[in-house]
């Protein structure tokens, strides 16, 4: 019995320092297309990636145009939402131009808000690392949608 | 090969303190218990459906009722409620198997939901599956009520006291849970510092990346200590290259142990920066070092200090034919770590005490709990008990309680009233019922 138990016991130690060796390498196991589908066995890439002098550290931010041009920032708390729901959610579906899941943030953002949005912006507004401290640099729109066809945000007043 | 498999089971299932274990569990328990209990589900449950994305251990858990099944908001604060409710239980290891069972794997759900819905952290899952590894060692094979309680029905069943000796016992199951734990953290952090290497090789330490980090962390927290450190190029510089040595070297401490005492420190105070600047919540993972640390040899220690430094032990004179005795002696005797306490049974050994206190005889030690103190004073009911008490450090919340203003008063009279129905409350067979009547003293 003792050694019945040792042995099961061996195949948990064996399958958890392999489950979490294979995911902390950033590879995935079975059917498991991408490292959080194995949660609670991770990898941990967060900071990773190098930066350099001269690199902007992003600060979008989601405006609403209203139907007279309008424009209302819209933080994360005007839609109820965390910082990251708030960047993996609105901000991506703009960016990525998922217009359904753009809708379903103006829908919660018109609920909440009582006003009307026809279209989302993303304004960036970085900051540059210098190798003295850093500065800002210039905001600028990089990615828009519409939920009027009629509508131009650059033409119309 | 059969050299491996020997080298294998002396590894993970050597003789190991069982006192270690139940520490770990208590630890890593209360921690999630007070991660848990600052969870809430509204933001989630709000959320349009379209983003709910079940992580596959969410399905599987789920599968019974629907493999894309959404749980409700109060669906999943019933889970949380029982969750809690079975983290209580771990820690004070009453049910203590079926409590961590139950913990781990509501955590396991609760977090999963969370995670479903597009928003991904880290923090965590070290943790849970600390808890998970928990959930299938003897955990409750010390410090807790199951095995008090254990102790207690074996020493009545006996009419004998034993002590529990919690600093000694040891068993071959209990050191895999704390080695698997171990382990698992230094499969963490070298995952980190690989991540680091492979994404930018030593780019990682040229500083701008840290700085660049820090500014971004401490813009969206609006942490200004963040920000001062975006301006520090050569500090930002010095901190990546001991992040790197850190997490790359840290499985050294699991494989050589006097090393934890360098390790544990140092990556305690990595986690304590991260959580100061960047305001994310990796100290947590510290509760996981106390699967490192050797408790026993520490309480230990204290213990010879205390010996040495401090005062004697306190003599309790008990009935050894005395269930409730018994009982309270074993329960006394259990949360005695520093060997504060000397037990003597009045069979055995009461003539110490009647020879040299020729006011007191066996008939009086019999009616009533009597304590001498390292000041040589002789305590009997509520004033031993009070006693005994203060000098236990786990009793202190109720030593505090039993000093406050009119406690000498009503305490004499509550003890009364239990040492004059013990007899009704007994388990006590033959003789020994009799000695408790008073009709044989």
């Amino acid at each position: 019995m003792r050694s019945l138990d040792k042995a099961l016991i061996s195949l948990v130690i064996l399958g958890f320092l392999t489950v979490q060796a294979i995911a902390g390498s950033g590879k995935t196991i079975g059917p498991f297309e991408r490292a959080p589908y194995q949660w609670p066995f991770l990898d941990y890439p967060m900071y990773s990636l190098p930066r350099f002098e001269g690199d902007e550290v992003g600060r979008p931010l989601l405006v609403g145009i209203e139907p007279d041009s309008t424009e209302v920032e819209i933080e994360p708390q005007d839609l109820g939402l965390d910082i990251f729901p708030y960047i993996r959610g609105p901000l991506r579906a703009v960016r990525y131009g998922n217009r359904e899941a753009a809708e379903l943030f103006r829908d919660l953002y018109e609920a909440r808000q009582g006003v009307r949005v026809i279209g989302f912006e993303i304004e960036e507004r970085p900051i540059v690392i210098t190798r003295a401290g850093y500065r800002p640099g210039p905001p600028k729109r990089v990615a828009s949608m519409t939920f009027e066809p009629w509508y131009n945000y650059r033409t119309n007043p | 090969m059969r050299r491996l498999v020997r080298a294998w089971r002396d590894y993970w299932f050597r003789d190991a303190s069982l006192l270690n274990l139940a520490v770990c569990r208590v630890v890593i328990v209360a921690t999630q218990l007070k991660v848990l209990a600052s969870m809430s589900y509204d933001t989630e449950a709000a959320l349009p459906a379209a983003m709910y994305d079940p992580l596959p251990v969410l399905h599987l858990m789920l599968a019974p009722v629907g493999w894309h099944y959404r749980p409700s908001l109060a669906a999943v604060e019933a889970i949380h409620n029982l969750t809690l409710g079975a983290g209580v239980l771990a820690l004070v290891g009453l049910f203590t198997s079926v409590g961590l069972v139950v913990f781990a794997a509501g955590n396991v759900f609760l977090q999963a939901y969370q995670y479903s819905f597009g928003n991904f952290h880290h923090p965590e899952a070290p943790i849970i599956i600390g808890l998970m590894i928990l959930a299938l060692s003897p955990a409750g094979g010390a410090l807790s009520i199951d095995d008090l309680w254990k102790r207690i029905r074996s020493n009545v069943r006996r009419l004998e006291f034993e002590p529990a000796r919690l600093l000694e016992r040891t068993s071959p199951y209990a050191g895999w849970p704390l080695r698997l734990i171990q382990w698992t953290l230094g499969l963490v952090y070298l995952s980190a510092a690989y991540a680091k290497l492979r994404d930018g090789g030593l780019d990682w330490t040229n500083g701008y990346t840290l700085r660049y980090y820090l500014v971004q962390d401490g813009l969206i927290w609006g942490s200004d200590l963040a920000l001062w450190f975006g301006t520090q190029h050569f500090l930002a510089q010095i901190l990546s290259w001991l992040t790197l040595l850190v997490e790359g070297t840290f499985f050294l401490a699991v494989l050589f142990p006097p090393l934890a005492w360098l390790y544990l420190p140092a990556a305690a105070g990595l986690h304590l920066g991260i959580e100061l600047t960047l305001r994310a919540p990796f100290l947590r993972w510290v509760a996981l070092y106390s699967a490192f640390i050797p408790w026993n040899r520490a309480v230990r220690k204290v213990s010879i200090w205390w010996e040495r430094h401090a005062k004697e032990a306190t003599d309790v004179f008990f009935d050894g034919h005395c269930a409730l005795c018994l009982r309270s002696v074993t329960a006394l005797d259990y949360l005695d770590w520093g060997g504060r306490l000397r037990f003597r049974n009045l069979e055995a050994e009461g003539t110490i005490l009647t020879a040299a206190r020729p006011d007191v005889d066996l008939a009086d030690l019999r009616a009533e709990m009597h304590v001498v103190g390292p000041d040589g004073e002789m305590r009997r009911g509520f004033f031993a008990f009070r006693h005994l008490a203060g000098r236990l450090p786990l009793l202190g919340p109720l030593a505090l309680l039993l000093r406050l203003p009119g406690a000498g008063r009503i305490g004499p009279r509550i003890y009364a009233v239990i040492a004059r129905h013990r007899r009704r409350r007994l388990h006590c067979n033959g003789a020994a019922c009799a000695v408790h009547d008073g009709t044989q003293a």
